[in-house]
């Protein structure tokens, strides 16, 4: 039995061609022969026709025709084909022969040639007896033809030489040996194309004819081997639409066939090889859902089909091939353009093969398990035997299977279909003794099980590793699986876990583990023989184990007693143990480090040293872990005042199995503590409600563990206040009172302050903020925004000390201020003595504002509103003073700071004082402003410059000066200026006289029309209506009498002037200047009295 | 009816797990394991639509020789697994469907529980579902009462604990009153929990 016995025949799986033998050429010595038979082979790319060619000697032999039967009666056949029926129409029997033959027309031996060429085509025939292969003569000329029709001598000499060899004109054809050479190939092959499909159609033809002679009881195998070859000729036509159709027929009666012990092998090869070329065909006509279809249908009718249970593992080793085959069909199609899908893929046909395969080798171990007995009286019976016997040296391909099956889910995205065939392939290098291979297959694919926590799988596997690592003494290997094994996420039970346990006690004491079971017995004695060599050799019998990629079976965790620590404190915390194994274990060595490592000497339970001071109860049960039971080992150690302030972290936590004179296996947490699966319990752990049983006091449950590994500093015991009065005035030396109070037990030395702005704010802050400790003076630009490390002194217990600042602040808003205190103190801890460097830090928001608001304005000497002022005309300029600060303000002074252009009226002297908040202060100042022409935006006023400080603030503290910049003012010419001389009240029936000046302020002679409309409250006297001239710069004054006549306020007649040269000059600006009414006093009755007494 | 059932974790563990035929139960294992393959695919692929026109019942997930391996997703992501002997024609679409709510109908009265925790393990002795057919009392029937107050089927006449007959509508609604401490998600009172 060779391996490849069911492999598919190399005739069935390719692509049938027209088979079209070339003769006459010789192509080893004649060069032009050599280049025709070139120019047939090369370059057939799929635009040419499907043939494959052959160069035969005109003299060879086909295969013998054999006598037609003319009829079937008494014929029984002896099977569905014959072998080697579809190599002989691929290969052997052509469709067509040609003839190639060196003759131009112009030939002068014309007759001779012809004769010769006669004979060839004459022996070929002779070969061809009896069958319908078609014949065809191709001259090789060495001259180009002359077009059709114009070559007289061609055309009658082409008759003669049918006529003689016997031919159709279809099949005469002439070859010019030119230039083109591969075009006139290419159109001889065309005309081949069309003879082989006559030739195939014929042969399809005759073989449906002898169906009539066929009947349904003994020529069953007839109708299937007829079926069978209409369809394989029409391929062989690429008629495939057609042979598909004959296939599925031939399919359907392969079925129909009667089935036995005998044949039931013969009838399923042959089902196989018809369902291989429908899906073929399918695959082919981009059908592929039919292809599937045919396939699925095929392994459900053959299934069952198992023929003789003694040889069963041919059938699985038949169903495995389909699978394979189909697998194979189905990625080919994928490669030339079709698209699957996750569900859909080959690989679910190699994964099925190699399946089939697992059968067959299971099957075959089974039943081919006897030695071979040639005394077996029964031939059957020996021939079946002998079957079985070389099953058993059959080399298996289930790992190139699954490898390819591998691939395919790889490739459709099935990551957890993957691992599952390369657990299987792992379980076949084992089953093969390849046990390198199996470990590193098995370990490759352990994590993904393992991280989603499938653990009966894991163990599976797991179980599998072991027994690979046993059988080579992998001893870390050995190691690591056992421990994971015992472990919790093992679901093995516990008789096996105690017999891991017992072999991995015998490993650690460098013995000898026993025999995992169900191994090989040779491979067991192998590795009995690695393990002796192992336990003589020594060294190297440390073993690391990082855990936190797997689950063993001690748990650990780490917990400090407290998130931080004062230095003088000591650091405690507790290792929980917890083991899952059935038996108690030992352990040997617990270590703790930390990412300081200073620390590390401190937490070290070891065997040997059993009085270690550090430890709370060093009892020799200590190092025993009891299965199930959490075990909890107290630490403590002093920190270094280096480290204050800083993190103390547990990186890493090692446990110890076994001793260094036999092997150790060193357990190492990272962190403080967990393996794989423990941040999903913990999340579990989380969640649950549950109510914990009540534990006895020195227990803990397990879950209320939480892993906490990291502290801080020492906490400093002094008081810092901060007094002060908000909000901060601008530019003011703002004071802010530093208490510092001791809380310590002893002297605290080096008390260093640090205030100011806090770093990290806005620069321009910065800029604008200013401290200083010396208040009597004001501080400028050179004073920094943080005073450091201000000296303080000592201080002693419950002393208290104060300090001073000031801080200037610039501009308004609000500032973070830091005040930082740090000091230096010894302590006592552990009868060390340590000195100690504390620090507490206080932070302070303060707001800056605007002492007090300044608002000014121009009002005309009537106090009316001013937009602009006149020019030489005196104006009053009005500040308003109004306090915004909640503290009490005392004024110190104020002063006007004139800009040259302007010039006061009278004294400038200030007049404000204090002002509580919400309080305002006016003054009043009287100015004159020259003229000075036209002056964009305005003129300067000045400076308005107020001396200012807190009521509150001490005596020593400076006045702060605030000045503020006056706004510009609009200065207009007018032409004429009229002001009125009149008493401030008149008095009924007393003559009041009136004096108008109006003063020329142009350089030119102005006409003026003036009038008074009469009032009813006055009689006048004086000019009611006249028109004058005033000269340049001089002023003429008009004098009035008015006579009041009723009491009140009272409407002046009104005075009107029009200005000739000056149309704008309205009155209404005039009413700036003049009074329009007047206060007249009742008439006086004592005045009468005496007047009367007088008289 | 089916050959092996399994709910799966949002987390892709298994929570529960079980067949009919115990002696090859590693290979239904397996099986239930690469289907999530598929599972994980047709979920992300389901991600896209609108969730209240979210379809539970996944359908086929894929074909073996001999099986077939249904799926079914829950809003919170728990998986149901269901692998169906091949040569059963019975079992048609609408039939795997409504096995699946019942299923669903099962786990949700797990999930009322008071004493189970989510996204442990089912410890039951019991199936979540009758394996096989000639099951008179549906699902419930088949649900393990984990203590005297857990779960109780509406049609199961079955008197258990003080509460019998009354259909479970919330995680904690029976709750025994005299016992106060066990009350209530937010047990405050217990300083181990507060971690």
């Amino acid at each position: 039995m060779s391996p490849t016995q069911w492999d598919l025949p190399v005739e069935l799986c390719c692509r049938p061609m027209a088979f079209v033998t070339l003769t006459g050429l010789d192509v080893v010595y004649n060069a032009v022969h050599r280049a025709v038979w070139d120019a047939f082979c090369a370059n057939r790319r799929a635009d040419r026709v499907p043939i494959s060619f052959k160069v035969l000697p005109g003299d060879h032999e086909y295969p013998k025709c054999r006598p037609k039967r003319t009829s079937y009666e008494w014929y029984i056949p002896k099977g569905i084909l014959k072998t080697g029926w579809m190599n002989k129409h691929l290969n052997l029997v052509p469709a067509l022969v040609v003839v190639f033959y060196e003759l131009d027309w112009d030939e002068p031996q014309w007759k001779e040639k012809q004769s010769e060429c006669a004979t060839r085509v004459e022996i070929v025939r002779q070969s061809l007896q009896g069958r319908n292969t078609k014949v065809a003569v191709v001259l090789i000329q060495k001259k180009t033809p002359l077009p059709p029709g114009e070559d007289v001598i061609a055309s009658e000499r082409a008759a003669a030489l049918c006529n003689a060899c016997e031919l159709s004109g279809k099949s005469l054809f002439v070859l010019p040996h030119t230039d083109h050479l591969v075009g006139y190939i290419i159109r001889l092959e065309n005309a081949f194309y069309e003879h082989a499909q006559t030739y195939y159609y014929t042969e399809i033809r005759r073989v449906k004819s002898h169906k009539e002679f066929l009947n349904k009881t003994t020529h069953q195998l007839l109708f299937v081997r007829h079926q069978f070859k209409i369809a394989f000729f029409s391929e062989l036509k690429q008629d495939t639409q057609n042979a598909l159709k004959n296939y599925r027929t031939a399919y359907n009666l392969v079925h129909e066939l009667r089935a036995h012990e005998t044949n039931i092998l013969e009838i399923k090869t042959m089902a196989g090889f018809i369902n291989y070329k429908i899906c073929r065909l399918c695959f082919q006509h981009n059908t592929p859902l039919d292809a599937i279809a045919q396939f699925r249908k095929h392994i459900d009718l053959c299934k069952k089909k198992i023929g003789s249970a003694e040889l069963s593992f041919e059938h699985a080793a038949w169903m495995s091939k389909q699978f394979q085959a189909f697998g194979d069909l189905f990625d080919e199609a994928i490669k030339l353009g079709l698209t699957a899908i996750q569900t859909q893929n080959p690989g679910f046909y190699y994964q099925q093969a190699a399946y089939y395969a697992q059968e067959r080798k299971q099957l075959a171990k089974s039943l081919c398990n006897h030695e071979f007995d040639l005394s077996d009286p029964e031939k059957e019976k020996v021939g079946v035997l002998a079957i079985q016997l070389k099953e058993r040296n059959v080399a298996h391909s289930i790992i190139t299977l699954l490898s390819n099956a591998v691939a395919q889910f790889k490739k459709y995205k099935c990551p957890r279909m993957k691992s599952h065939l390369m657990v299987q392939m792992g379980e076949e290098y084992y089953y093969a003794k390849d046990y390198t291979k199996a470990l590193k297959l098995l370990d490759y694919v352990m994590c993904d099980y393992r991280s989603e926590g499938w653990w009966t799988l894991l163990t599976s596997i797991l179980t599998t590793a072991l027994k690979c690592s046993y059988l080579m003494a992998q001893l870390k290997d050995y190691i690591t699986y056992s421990l994971e094994l015992l472990g919790r996420a093992s679901t093995l039970k516990d008789d096996q876990k105690s017999r891991i346990e017992k072999n991995l006690i015998n490993v650690l004491m460098n013995e000898s583990p026993d025999p995992e079971p169900d191994c090989d017995i040779f491979a067991v004695k192998t590795a009995q023989k690695l393990w002796a060599d192992r336990i003589s050799l020594a060294g190297s019998n440390i073993f690391t184990i990082g855990v936190q990629d797997f689950v063993p079976f001690v748990q650990c965790k780490a917990k400090f007693h407290a998130p931080s620590f004062h230095v003088d404190v000591p650091v405690e915390f507790d290792i929980y143990l917890k083991a899952d194994c059935p038996h108690p274990i030992r352990f040997s060595k617990l270590c703790v480090s930390f990412n300081n490592q200073e620390y590390n000497q401190f937490c070290v339970i070891e065997e040997a040293s059993k009085a270690n001071e550090v430890l709370e109860n060093p009892t020799q049960g200590k190092m025993c872990l009891v299965p199930g039971k959490t075990r909890k080992l107290l630490f403590k150690f002093v920190a270094k005042t280096e480290d204050v302030g800083k993190k103390i972290e547990i990186t890493s936590v090692d446990l110890a199995l076994g001793n260094e004179t036999g092997r150790c296996v060193v357990l190492n947490w990272q962190g403080g503590g967990g393996d794989a699966a423990s941040s999903q319990e913990a999340l579990q752990a989380a969640r649950s409600f549950k109510r914990r049983p009540k534990l006895p006091d020195n227990e803990v449950h397990w879950d209320s563990i939480i892993i906490q590994a990291s502290i801080i500093s020492r906490v400093p015991n002094i008081s810092v206040h901060l007094r002060h009065e908000p909000p901060a005035l601008t530019n003011e030396m703002y004071c802010l009172v530093v208490t510092v109070q001791s809380h310590e037990k002893t002297q605290i030395r080096d008390v260093k302050l640090t205030a100011g702005l806090k770093p990290g704010q806005d620069a321009n802050l910065t800029q604008k903020t200013h401290v200083t400790l010396h208040g009597t003076e004001l501080c400028d630009e050179s004073y920094p925004a943080l005073l450091t490390d201000i000296p303080v002194g000592d201080l002693h217990p419950g002393e208290q000390l104060e300090k001073m600042l000031y801080v200037r602040c610039g501009t308004v808003g609000s500032r973070m201020f830091l005040v930082y205190v740090s000091y230096l103190i010894n302590i006592t801890a552990e009868e060390k003595e340590i000195v100690c460097k504390c620090h507490k830090d206080e932070t302070v928001t303060i707001e800056t504002v605007f002492p007090f608001d300044v608002a000014v304005k121009f009002v005309s000497t009537k106090f009316e509103h001013l937009e602009r002022v006149y020019a030489d005309i005196p104006f009053l300029l009005m500040t308003d003073l109004l306090s915004a600060s909640p503290w009490a303000l005392t004024v110190v002074s104020s002063e006007l700071q004139l800009a040259p252009s302007m010039t006061t009226v009278d004294q400038l002297e200030s007049q404000v004082d204090n002002l509580q908040t919400g309080e305002s202060a006016s003054e009043c100042f009287c100015l004159r402003c020259p003229s000075l022409g036209n002056v964009e935006g305005g003129v300067a006023t000045g400076h308005y410059i107020i001396s200012w400080k807190r009521t509150s603030a001490m005596e020593n503290i400076p006045v702060i000066r605030t000045v503020i910049t006056l706004p510009h003012v609009i200065v207009e010419n007018i032409p004429l200026h009229v002001n009125a001389d009149l008493p401030s009240f008149g008095r009924v029936r007393e003559s009041l006289p009136v004096k108008y000046h109006l003063q020329n302020k142009t350089d030119f002679v102005q006409d003026v029309e003036i009038s008074v409309e009469p009032s009813d409250a006055f009689m006048f006297s004086g000019l009611k209506q006249i028109r004058l001239r005033i000269l340049p710069g001089t002023e003429q004054e008009m004098l009035y009498n008015f006579y009041p006549l009723m009491a009140g306020y009272q409407q002046l007649p009104s005075l009107n002037i029009n200005l000739l040269r000056f149309p704008n000059f309205t009155n209404q600006l005039l009413r700036r200047f003049i009074p329009t009414s007047i206060f007249v006093k009742p008439q006086g009755r004592l005045m009468d009295d005496t007047s009367i007494a007088a008289a | 009816m089916a050959v092996c059932i399994a709910v799966i974790a949002k987390e892709n563990y298994p929570l529960y797990i079980r067949s009919t035929p115990t002696e090859n139960e590693l290979k239904f294992h397996y099986m239930v394991h690469t289907s999530l393959d598929v599972v994980d695919e047709k979920i992300s692929a389901m991600g896209k639509a609108l969730v209240d026109q979210r379809e539970l019942y996944l359908g086929l997930l894929y074909p073996t020789e001999d099986y077939k391996v249904y799926g079914y997703v829950t809003n919170s992501k728990v998986k149901f697994v269901m692998v169906v002997d091949s040569s059963n024609t019975a079992l048609r679409d609408n039939e795997i469907r409504s096995m699946f709510r019942k299923l669903h109908n099962s786990y949700t009265d797990v999930m009322c529980n008071p004493f189970y925790n989510p996204g442990d393990r089912i410890q039951s002795r019991w199936a979540l579902l009758p394996v096989s057919a000639s099951s008179p009392g549906g699902p419930y029937s088949r649900v393990r009462i984990q203590s005297r107050w857990a779960l109780l089927p509406v049609s199961d006449p079955v008197q258990v604990g003080p509460t019998s007959c009354v259909r479970i509508q919330s995680r904690w609604a029976l709750l025994p009153v005299s016992d106060p401490v066990q009350v209530g998600p937010t047990p405050v009172s217990d300083p181990v929990q507060g971690l």
